[in-house]
């Protein structure tokens, strides 16, 4: 780790664990960086999960205030920063879409969406942009595999009502997340999309 | 509390878990078991690294949100306010000038070198995290090598840990579930060599009194290890409790 401090004009170049260094430094610029970087896919998954751009908003902010005032919980070893701050993005969007207020509109969304599963699961891989081998990959998945994830990461649901939603058995539903994340990962490797370290870098 | 998973179950869970699709009872039982396997760790990072890209979507970051942010980052501690009385006689305005000003240089002081040493001590943790993950990466590669021998410690009260030793006698101490001790005491590792007529403990390093991983040389021909509590610069004996203690099958 280097002594000097990240001056301002190199943080477009520095790299995600650089700028997280900076940020330990209060070094405003970099969290900036990080963020023209890292908010934008924070926010479509927030947005996403949640349906509400004000409270999509607030979860942003949230993350990003939370890197600022505690950067050593990022641990470069243990993947990216993109897919650090998309996690914690997703564990407070889940924690609010749960809650009882946003459970009733849930239920809601979720008695239109039910009868018509592979209709939105392929919507949603359409609508995404995502890179060619990203949608590639995706297109790997058994369709069962992709319904189980698609549920429980954007619908905020527990596995358990994935299992119900897709009316299996809730260990079938528990492999099928796992197996389907596990070939995901496998198939973005070796399609060069993300590295074994994380793919986020620079951008 | 519901039925406790075997290692299988929750390795199953892991999918699951990285999507936050886990809750109540099994999520802590997966956070558990996650804190004593690297391995998991691994897995969990690579499952989360697939998630991400399920949100690669061409948003821009929201301007709006970036304003309150730096908004909230301008905000600085609340500053002293200390009772100056009003000056009574012309005479006094100069002197209580300075004095004003010498209130204001002590405020700024205190107020930079607090920031300084909440910088120092996000600096500190920061450093620490990468370096405490440098060792675990090691650990687990240690782990991953195919002449590697492990030792897993268990006693009654719950101590418990796990060590991996490599043929030139570099090992990792890690997932060690030891109480922290108190100040003046430390945990003491102990590498067991020589033959049942003539066992030696030889000392693998003193470990300090909060212990969760740790790197170590250990005589090549070592067979067991211990681990006892002794007074904090350690010893070149044992001479305190043991802890743990075991031998390789």
């Amino acid at each position: 780790m280097g002594k000097a401090p990240l001056r301002a004009e190199d943080v477009d170049a520095a790299s995600d664990a650089q700028l997280v260094v900076a940020i330990g430094r209060f070094h405003q610029p970099a969290l900036a960086e990080a963020y023209r970087r890292h908010a934008g896919a924070a926010f479509g998954l927030a947005l996403r999960i949640l349906t509400t751009r004000v409270l999509a908003e607030d979860v942003v902010q949230e993350v990003f205030l939370r890197l600022w005032n505690d950067p050593e919980k990022f641990d470069p070893e243990r993947g990216s920063l993109r897919a650090f701050l998309l996690a914690q993005t997703h564990g407070r969007s889940v924690d609010l879409v749960r809650a009882e207020s946003a459970r009733r509109s849930r239920e809601e969304r979720d008695a239109r969406r039910r009868p018509d599963v592979r209709y939105d699961l392929e919507r949603e891989v359409e609508h995404l942009t995502l890179a060619e081998n990203v949608r590639s990959a995706l297109a790997d998945l058994e369709e069962q595999e992709r319904a189980a994830i698609e549920l429980a990461y954007f619908g905020g649901h527990s596995y358990r009502e994935v299992a119900e939603l897709l009316g299996q058995p809730e260990g079938t539903v528990k492999s099928r997340i796992r197996s389907g994340l596990a070939r995901l990962r496998t198939a973005l490797v070796a399609s060069g999309a993300t590295a074994e370290g994380g793919p986020w870098g620079e951008s | 509390m519901g039925r406790e998973l075997s290692t299988r179950e929750l390795h199953e869970l892991l999918g699951a878990y990285a999507l936050d699709a886990v809750d109540g009872d099994e999520r802590a039982q997966v956070e558990e078991w996650l804190e004593r396997s690297p391995e998991g760790h691994v897995e969990l990072a690579g499952l989360r690294e697939a998630a991400a890209h399920l949100s690669h979507t061409a948003l821009v970051a929201p301007p709006e949100v970036w304003a309150r942010i730096e908004a909230a980052l301008a905000e600085e501690p609340p500053p002293l306010v200390l009772p100056l009385r009003r000056r009574r006689t012309a005479l006094r305005v100069t002197a209580g000038l300075a004095a004003a000003s010498v209130a204001a240089a002590a405020i700024t002081a205190i107020v930079l070198s607090d920031k300084m040493a909440r910088q120092d001590d996000r600096l500190a943790a920061v450093t620490r995290s990468m370096e405490h993950e440098g060792m675990r990466r090691a650990a687990i590669a240690a782990m991953a090598d195919p002449r590697a021998r492990t030792l897993y410690l268990e006693a009654a009260d719950g101590a418990a840990a796990t060590l991996v030793t490599l043929p030139d006698g570099e090992g990792f101490l890690m997932s060690a579930e030891l109480p922290r001790l108190p100040r003046g005491r430390t945990y003491q590792l102990w590498a067991m060599t020589g033959t049942d007529a003539t066992p030696a403990m030889v000392s693998a390093g003193v470990l300090g009194r909060d212990v969760d991983l740790a790197a170590f040389r250990s005589p090549r021909d070592a067979w067991g290890f211990a681990i006892t509590e002794e007074v904090d610069s350690g010893g070149v004996q044992p001479k305190g409790r043991h802890v743990l203690e075991g031998s390789f099958a």
